[in-house]
C-alpha cells in the first residue's frame, strides 16, 4: 500500500512472537483501547485518568467493590472459558448470551419442579440441567458451521439464537412462572431456600466460584497446556488442528463435525452453568434482565485472555472490575452504557493485537 | 503484414517455496502480426500465461512495443486503454461470483455515471453479435456453468472492441460445439483485422486455428513456426501433432534412478467407472477405471486440469464420487468416511501442501498428525510421540532448528519432507500393503529434494507399497512408473508400459492425440 512517500506492506510472521513479545503486543493494544475511550471521556469533560484510577480503586481496593468484582467474575469466567474453547477451534460462537439465558431458565424450572429435594441433590441437578440446556442451544451452531448449504453461518445463527432465549424468558415470567406476589413485576418468585447456592455472608460471592475455578484448571490442564510441544489429550490436539487448518485435520481423519460439537457443547454448557449460578446464586429469581450482556462481554474476556484459560481468568477479573467499578462512571455523570463502549473498544483493539501477532508491517520510504 | 505487438527479451521470475527462483519467462521474444491468429503452445509452467500477463503488469526486464511505440503497461486498465482485451484463464479470480453478468462487465465500462440497463442491453446485443449464445445479463455468475462463465469472460474481453485479443486457455471449459463456435468467431474477428493470441496446450486446436505457433518450454521460446510451416502442419495433422509434441516436451535426460525389477503383488486399489464433478458441477472425471497393485507404481500422466485433482480427491473422499466404485483391498470404500479410508492403509501426498500441513504448528505436531491416534485412551502418549517424530526428522533429514519450530519457518523442500516423512512411514493394518497416493510430489522443489522424494517413492515400491503417482512432470512419470496411464479430459486415453514408452508417445497422448 502506498501512502504518500512511504510504502507499507503486511507480511506474515515466520515464527510466532514469544510469550513476552505477545504479552507486549496485547498490552499495548489494550492500552490503545483505553486511550480511545479516554478521548471520549475527555470530550465529555471528564478526566479519564482520574476516572480510570477511581474505577480501579473501587473495584479492587474497597471491601464492597472487591466482593462485587469477585461475584461479577463468576459468570464472565465461565462464559469466557467456554468461548475460548470454541474460538480455539475457530468456531465463532457469539451467542453465549442465549446459552446463558436458557441455563437460567433450566435452573428456575428445576428449582420449582423439584422444590422438595434437599439442596445437596437439587443444586447439582440444576447445574446439570443448565449445562444440558446451554449445550442444546449451542449444538445447532456446530451443525450449521460444518454441514449443509449454510456452511459457515455460525456467527449469524449463534447470534440469532439469543433472541428466542430472551423471549422465552419474557414469556415465562409474564405467564406460567410469574410471581403472584410480585406487584406486577415481570419476574419469577424467589427461589425456594434449598435451591439457593450458598453465598459468603455479606457478599454476593456464591460457591459457583469454586466450580468455575475448577473448570478453568481442568480445561487448561487437559485441553490447552502443552509440554514438550505436545498437548495432554487427543481432544486438545484435535481442537488445535481444526482451529488452524480443518482441511489438513480432515485429511488425517479428524472429524470437523465432532470437534465442532464437542467444543460447542463445552461452550454452551459453561454459559448455561453461568446462567444457573446467576439465577440461583445471585439474583435468586428469573428476570429478563438477568444477563445484562454478560454473554457478549464474555467474547471480549476470551480474546483478551488470549484464548488461554489462565489468561481468561485474569481478563475476567479485569472486566468484572470494570462492571463493579462502573458506579464511578455514573458518579462522574456518564450513562452506565459507557461500559459497553469500553467493551467494544477493547474487543476491537484486542482483535487487532491478534492480527499483529500473525503479521508484521514492513515499511520503506519511497524515493 | 505489419507487426502490432512486439515483446523483446522479456524476463519474469517468481520465488517459489524456500526462495527457489523460478524463471517463468527467460528472455522471451514474441511478435504478433496484424490480423493473425498466433498460438502459444506449451506444457504447464512453460510460461505461456506469464508471458501475456506481462501486458497488464510490468515484467522484470524487457521491452513491449505496440505499433512500433514503446509502452509501459502497468495494470489491466492500461492494457485496456491500449486496445488489448484479455480473457484470463483462472475464472475464479476474474469473475465476481456474487455479481451478475452485467455487473461483472460493468467494471470495464468507462465514465463516471452509468446505467445498468444500458450495460445490460449492450451485453445482450454483444452476445448475439458475437454468437456466444444467449445469456441473461442479470443472471448471477455463480449460477452459470463452467462453459457459460468462460463465454462471459471472453465477452468481457471482446466488448471493448480491442485490436488485440488475448485468449488464455479459452477452450478448457467449453464443450466441442462451443469450441467450434468460438473458433468461427475467431475467424470472423480475424477477417475484421483483429490480431489474436490464443494460449493452449491442445495440439490439435493450435494447428486448427492458428497462422503461426510459438512453442514455449521452461520459460523459453523453443521455436516459432511461421505461416508456411503451420500450413504444412494443417495438411498433415497427425505428423503435425507429433512434431509439435516433440517441441513441447523436449528431450530432457532422465534422472539416473534405478528401478529394480519386481514381481507385482496383490491388488490394492481398483477403480471402476469412476465419475466425479469439479467445484462447478461439471463432470471432469469420466468413467475412469484402473488398478494398482503392491510393489507397483502406476503413473497417471497428464497436463494439469484434466481431472487429476478431482480424481485424487475422490479416491480419499475429499470429494464425492458421482458414480462408479472404488475398491480397497477388495472392499468397496466409495464415499466412505475419510477416516475409514485412511485407516485401511492409505497415505496421501496432496499437491497443495497447505492441505496437508499446519504451518503455524510445530514440526513435531505436524509429524504426529497421523500417529497420535495410536496412543491408548484419551491422552497422548508424549514419550512415544517424541521418539517417533525425532526418528522421522532424523531418518528423512528434515532441516529444522528444533522439532518445536513452526513448519512456517521451514524451507519449501523441508516442508515437503515433513509431509513425505509422515505419509510414507504410516503402518497399514497387518498383512496389507500401504497405498500411497502422491500428487505432483516434487512440484516446485529443488533438485536435491526432488531426487530424494523420488528415491523414497521407489523405496516404498520395493517395500511392498502400491503407489499411485499423479504427475504432470513427464520426466518423473517416465523414471518412476511401472505402468503409465495418460489422463486427458477426464479419461484415460492410453496405457503404456514404461519399459517401452517414449517421451514423444506420452507427450502426444497428453496433448489428446491417439494414434490409429
Amino acid at each position: 500500500m502506498k501512502l504518500g512517500f512511504i510504502e507499507l506492506e503486511m507480511k506474515k510472521r515466520g515464527e510466532k512472537p514469544n510469550l513476552a513479545g505477545s504479552l507486549v503486543i496485547r498490552l499495548l493494544s489494550f492500552v490503545m483501547g483505553l486511550g480511545v475511550v479516554a478521548m471520549i471521556f475527555l470530550l465529555q469533560g471528564v478526566n479519564p485518568i482520574l476516572l480510570y484510577l477511581n474505577i480501579f480503586r473501587v473495584a479492587f481496593f474497597t471491601r464492597y467493590g472487591l466482593a462485587e468484582t469477585l461475584s461479577r467474575m463468576i459468570p464472565l469466567l465461565l462464559i469466557g472459558l467456554g468461548l475460548a474453547v470454541t474460538f480455539r477451534a475457530k468456531i465463532d460462537n457469539i451467542g453465549a448470551e442465549g446459552q446463558f439465558l436458557v441455563g437460567a431458565i433450566a435452573a428456575t424450572g428445576i428449582a420449582f419442579v423439584f422444590a422438595d429435594l434437599p439442596s445437596i441433590l437439587l443444586i447439582p441437578l440444576m447445574f446439570a440441567g443448565g449445562f444440558a440446556m446451554g449445550a442444546l442451544w449451542a449444538i445447532p451452531v456446530a451443525i450449521f458451521r460444518v454441514k449443509g448449504e449454510f456452511k459457515g453461518s455460525d456467527v449469524v445463527l449463534s447470534f440469532l439464537m439469543v433472541f428466542p432465549a430472551f423471549f422465552l424468558i419474557q414469556y415465562l415470567v409474564n405467564g406460567p412462572w410469574k410471581d403472584p406476589e410480585g406487584w406486577g413485576f415481570t419476574q419469577s418468585p424467589l427461589f425456594p431456600e434449598n435451591a439457593r447456592i450458598f453465598q459468603i455472608p455479606g457478599t454476593r460471592i456464591h460457591l459457583t466460584i469454586l466450580l468455575a475455578l475448577a473448570l478453568t484448571f481442568l480445561v487448561y490442564y487437559y485441553l490447552v497446556r502443552s509440554k514438550d510441544g505436545l498437548p495432554e489429550t487427543k481432544l486438545g490436539y484435535e481442537i488445535d488442528v481444526v482451529g488452524e487448518n480443518p482441511e489438513a485435520g480432515e485429511a488425517v481423519g479428524i472429524n470437523f463435525l465432532k470437534i465442532a460439537l464437542v467444543t460447542m457443547i463445552i461452550s454452551g454448557g459453561f454459559a448455561g452453568l453461568a446462567g444457573v449460578g446467576e439465577a440461583a446464586g445471585n439474583i435468586l429469581r428469573l428476570r429478563p434482565e438477568i444477563s445484562t450482556g454478560l454473554g457478549f462481554t464474555g467474547i471480549v474476556v476470551a480474546f483478551l485472555g488470549g484464548l488461554n484459560p489462565l489468561g481468561v481468568l485474569a481478563s475476567s477479573v479485569f472486566f468484572a472490575g470494570i462492571l463493579a467499578g462502573g458506579v464511578e462512571i455514573q458518579i462522574a455523570g456518564l450513562p452506565v452504557t459507557v461500559i459497553d463502549l469500553f467493551n467494544g473498544a477493547i474487543l476491537f483493539f484486542v482483535l487487532l493485537a491478534e492480527m499483529f501477532l500473525r503479521y508484521r508491517i514492513e515499511w520503506r520510504i519511497l524515493k | 503484414m505489419e507487426t502490432v505487438l512486439e515483446m523483446q527479451n522479456i524476463c519474469k521470475s517468481y520465488f517459489g517455496e524456500g526462495g527457489v527462483e523460478i524463471k517463468a519467462n527467460d528472455n522471451v521474444t514474441f511478435t504478433l502480426k496484424s490480423g493473425e491468429v498466433h498460438a502459444l503452445l506449451g506444457e504447464n509452467g512453460a510460461g505461456k500465461s506469464t508471458l501475456v500477463m506481462n501486458l497488464c503488469r510490468e515484467p522484470d526486464s524487457g521491452l513491449v512495443t505496440l505499433n512500433g511505440e514503446e509502452v509501459e503497461l502497468r495494470s489491466p486498465h492500461d492494457a485496456l486503454e491500449h486496445g488489448i482485451g484479455i480473457s484470463y484463464q483462472d475464472l475464479t479470480r476474474t469473475l465476481v461470483e456474487r455479481h451478475t453478468i452485467a455487473e461483472n462487465i460493468l467494471s470495464l465500462t468507462k465514465g463516471f455515471l452509468l446505467s445498468l440497463t444500458a450495460v445490460e442491453n449492450a451485453i445482450k446485443k454483444a452476445f448475439i453479435e458475437y454468437d456466444l449464445g444467449e445469456l441473461d445479463p442479470r443472471m448471477s455468475v455463480w449460477k452459470l456453468s463452467g462453459g457459460e462463465k468462460q463465454r462471459v469472460e471472453i465477452l468481457k474481453a471482446l466488448i471493448t472492441d480491442p485490436n488485440i485479443l488475448i485468449l488464455d486457455e479459452p477452450t478448457s471449459m467449453l464443450t466441442p460445439p462451443e469450441v467450434d463456435r468460438l473458433f468461427s468467431l475467431i475467424e470472423i474477428l480475424k477477417k475484421k483485422g483483429k490480431s489474436i493470441v490464443i494460449i493452449t496446450h491442445h495440439l490439435g486446436e493450435a494447428i486448427r486455428i492458428s497462422d503461426r505457433i510459438t512453442v514455449l518450454r521452461g520459460g523459453q521460446v523453443v521455436e516459432t513456426l511461421d505461416e508456411g510451416r503451420v500450413r504444412e502442419l494443417k495438411k498433415k495433422p497427425v505428423e503435425g501433432r507429433r512434431e509439435l509434441a516433440q517441441l513441447m516436451v523436449g528431450r530432457d535426460v532422465l534422472y539416473d534412478l534405478k528401478r529394480k525389477a519386481m514381481q507385482e503383488g496383490p491388488m490394492v486399489l481398483k477403480v471402476e467407472n469412476l465419475c466425479v464433478n469439479n467445484d462447478m458441477g461439471v463432470q471432469v472425471v469420466n468413467s475412469l477405471g484402473f488398478e494398482v497393485r503392491a510393489n507397483h507404481i502406476l503413473g497417471i500422466a497428464g497436463i494439469a486440469g484434466n481431472g487429476q485433482r478431482e480424481l485424487v480427491e475422490a479416491l480419499v473422499h475429499w470429494r464425492d464420487v458421482k458414480s462408479g466404485s472404488i475398491f480397497l483391498h477388495g472392499t468397496d470404500v466409495t464415499n466412505k468416511p475419510i477416516k475409514q479410508i485412511r485407516d485401511s492403509g492409505v497415505s496421501l501426498i496432496p499437491e497443495n501442501r497447505k492441505r496437508a500441513l499446519i504451518l503455524d504448528m510445530s514440526v513435531r505436531e505436524n509429524l504426529m498428525m497421523s500417529y497420535y491416534m495410536d496412543s491408548p485412551g484419551l491422552r497422548i502418549d508424549r514419550r512415544a510421540m517424541i521418539e517417533k517424530t525425532d526418528a522421522l526428522i532424523e531418518r528423512f533429514s528434515i532441516e529444522t532448528p528444533s522439532p518445536l519450530a513452526p513448519v512456517r519457518s521451514l524451507s519449501g523442500g523441508n516442508r515437503q519432507k515433513v509431509i513425505v516423512a509422515r505419509e510414507m512411514s504410516r503402518q497399514p493394518p497387518k498383512g496389507r500393503p500401504l497405498l500411497l497416493i502422491a500428487e505432483n510430489p516434487t512440484f516446485g522443489l529443488d533438485v536435491a529434494t526432488t531426487q530424494f522424494v523420488r528415491q523414497e517413492l521407489l523405496r516404498m515400491r520395493e517395500e511392498g507399497a502400491a503407489v499411485t503417482l499423479v504427475s504432470s512432470d513427464l520426466t518423473e512419470i517416465l523414471t518412476l512408473s511401472d505402468t503409465i496411464a495418460v489422463l486427458y479430459r477426464g479419461e484415460i486415453i492410453g496405457v503404456l508400459d514404461s519399459e517401452s514408452a517414449t517421451r514423444e508417445e506420452v507427450g502426444l497422448l497428453m496433448g489428446g492425440v491417439v494414434d490409429q
